[in-house]
């Protein structure tokens, strides 16, 4: 479980975070949704321990995060960017073989196989062997992916967690529910993922907890079917909101009114 | 699988290899070339009677010649020419930016200036100093300059964890004019005999390389490069970013500080030896990174072969082309290296990378 236990962090003079508690397990997938500016980002850095500007506590399976060596975290959690500027030609293949860096960077057989899992599973197979930089957005977006699936997605054991800060930003519709899906199908028993979103009704699809942020502070939190109410969601966008339910496919989704 | 991890390495393995026969036949044929011609077969006795393998009857003359002038000057020109070749890879992987170079970020000038420091108030405050000790002097002064000089441009072009290029190299122009005025003054000051010496650095030049001179250099650059090649799997998850790298374990604070201590004492220890050699740190990781690609774990060890090998090459041209006379090394490296520098700015341009 990642647990977080007010959170607040000031920067600037500016209080960009205050008091936020949430928690995830594994098995799970929590969605972060907020408006621009809510602190989404500058929440994750906090979570990931790439941002040390913060008060209040987040623990990795009961430990404190600081009690982790910087290798002993990264065995347990990685994390995909917004935007990754990375300008070596190299081969999809040695980029996802980075992941398995905490795991000692000996280049083993068995970084290579679980490296190669993951580039099947991001389907990024087809141009595994190509110039990385030659690549279109999505691509190399999934590249990346692929390199934090490497990292923590194919261990026996132990209790792990992707973060992800908005992988489907610069994906179609199609690529997106695409990597959704595989995202869910790699979830286990050992894996937990914390998901920021901007697409509510990509999030209301795919998570199995919601945590609303709102200029810094929790909105709402708890199970996606609870949370993700017409007025929840509408006061969280400042935009009339109507939820329909789809027969059909038996899908929720938001349509402004 | 198996399959995948051979054909990586391959290339690597052919090239090293290739470098190494290369450094090998360069290194008989320096012995063997210069205003007295030594046949092959006599180098090599003297070469392997030197590592002691042998004891072979040797004509006094060059034995001399090799043994006092050519060996310490080829083994000089090969440690400093591998050193700057891996602080420039190395610099390189630190800037995320492939046209970074000692002297283009003002490390080389504060060494230089560190260095010609000692010899215009050397004597003065140090005249006690024997010259062995002189020697170390040097090298910790450059040291002092270079990682001054450095962590100031560093400084200056980074912000929020991300290095800036346009800012790093306005800040390496105005280093070095600062540094510029200060060796003006130190001119100035200088007398006839220490301007002499001075003007030996200014070109670069592996004249003055004895037996003696080479403990310093064993001590500080050797290692210093040696202990850099250990860093080619940090400096490829550099090149995902600061943040990227922090997530994939690794410290980057400290690796960044050892990165730096170790280029300034490689690059200072190479400028007190020979002066400013220009363009080696970017002229060799370039003609490298044509054969055995991109990844700095292939990068770092090729380069160390092939700024050996160059720079004894270009040594050795350099005291041979003009007979007695001698042509400053760093015509040479600055020679090839601008043109080159020049044509990777064109290709970037094409690219649009920079």
């Amino acid at each position: 479980m990642i647990s977080a236990s007010q959170i607040s962090c000031i920067k600037n003079g500016r209080e960009i975070l205050k008091n936020i508690s949430f928690s995830v397990n594994t098995g799970e997938i929590l969605g972060i949704i907020g408006p621009n500016g809510a602190g989404k980002t500058t929440l994750l850095g906090a979570i990931s321990g790439s941002d040390k500007e913060f008060t209040g506590n987040v623990t990795y399976n009961n430990i404190n995060i600081n009690d982790f060596s910087n290798k002993e975290l990264a065995k347990i959690r990685s994390v995909v960017s917004q935007k990754v500027t990375f300008n070596l030609p190299m081969k999809p293949i040695e980029i996802a073989l980075m992941g398995r860096h905490p795991y000692g960077g000996n280049n083993t057989l068995v970084d290579y196989e679980i490296s190669q899992k993951a580039i099947e599973l991001a389907e990024c197979g087809e141009f595994s062997e190509r110039n990385y930089l030659n690549l279109s957005g999505g691509e190399q977006q999934r590249v990346h992916i692929a390199r934090s699936l490497a990292q923590v997605a194919f261990e026996k054991e132990g209790k792990r967690y992707l973060l992800l800060d908005e992988p489907t930003s610069s994906l179609d519709i199609g690529k997106a529910f695409r990597l959704m899906t595989i995202l869910k199908s790699v979830l286990n028993d050992n894996l937990g993922i914390i998901w920021i979103v901007h697409d509510i009704n990509l999030a209301v699809k795919f998570t199995d907890k919601l945590l609303l942020l709102n200029r810094g502070e929790v909105f709402g939190f708890g199970n996606t079917k609870d949370i993700a109410t017409e007025e929840a969601i509408s006061n969280l966008y400042q935009l009339p909101l109507k939820l329909h339910n789809d027969a059909e496919t038996n899908t929720f989704h938001f349509v402004p009114k | 699988m198996t399959n995948v991890k051979l054909s990586d390495n391959s290339p690597l393995i052919l090239a090293l290899i290739f470098l190494a026969i290369a450094l090998m036949i360069a290194f008989v044929w320096s012995m063997a070339t210069g205003a007295v011609t030594i046949p092959f077969t006599e180098v090599t006795h003297v070469v392997l009677n030197k590592i002691g393998l042998t004891n072979y009857y040797l004509d006094e003359n060059s034995d001399l010649v090799i043994n006092e002038l050519r060996m310490p000057r080829a083994i000089l020109a090969m440690c400093v020419g591998a050193g700057l070749s891996v602080a420039g890879a190395s610099l390189q992987g630190l800037f995320r930016n492939p046209l970074t170079d000692p002297a283009l970020i003002g490390l080389s000038s504060g060494a230089t200036l560190g260095a010609v420091g000692v010899i215009v108030l050397g004597g003065a405050f140090f005249h006690l100093v024997d010259t062995t000790l002189r020697e170390y002097l040097m090298e910790v002064a450059a040291f002092t300059g270079g990682a001054i000089s450095t962590f100031v441009s560093y400084r200056l072009a980074t912000r929020g964890g991300q290095t800036s290029v346009s800012m790093l190299l306005l800040s390496g122009i105005a280093i070095n004019a600062l540094t510029g005025a200060i060796y003006g003054v130190l001119l100035f000051m200088a007398t006839d005999s220490q301007l002499r010496s001075i003007s030996f650095w200014q070109l670069g030049s592996m004249a003055g390389a004895t037996w003696e001179n080479l403990t310093a250099t064993i001590v500080f650059l050797v290692p210093s490069t040696l202990a850099l090649l250990l860093f080619g799997n940090k400096l490829n998850l550099l090149a995902l970013g600061e943040k990227e790298a922090y997530y994939l374990g690794v410290n980057v604070q400290s690796f960044k500080k050892y990165l730096v201590i170790l280029i300034c004492i490689a690059v200072g220890s190479a400028v007190a030896n020979s002066g400013i050699i220009a363009f080696m740190g970017l002229l060799v990781p370039h003609i490298i990174r044509l054969i055995v690609g991109h990844n700095y774990k292939a990068i770092l060890p090729a380069s160390l072969l092939g700024g050996a090998l160059l720079l004894l090459v270009a040594d050795t041209l350099a005291r041979t082309i003009i007979s007695p006379a001698e042509l400053p090394i760093g015509i040479i490296t600055t020679g090839l290296g601008g043109p080159f520098f020049l044509w990777l700015l064109l290709k970037g341009r094409k690219e649009e990378q920079l």
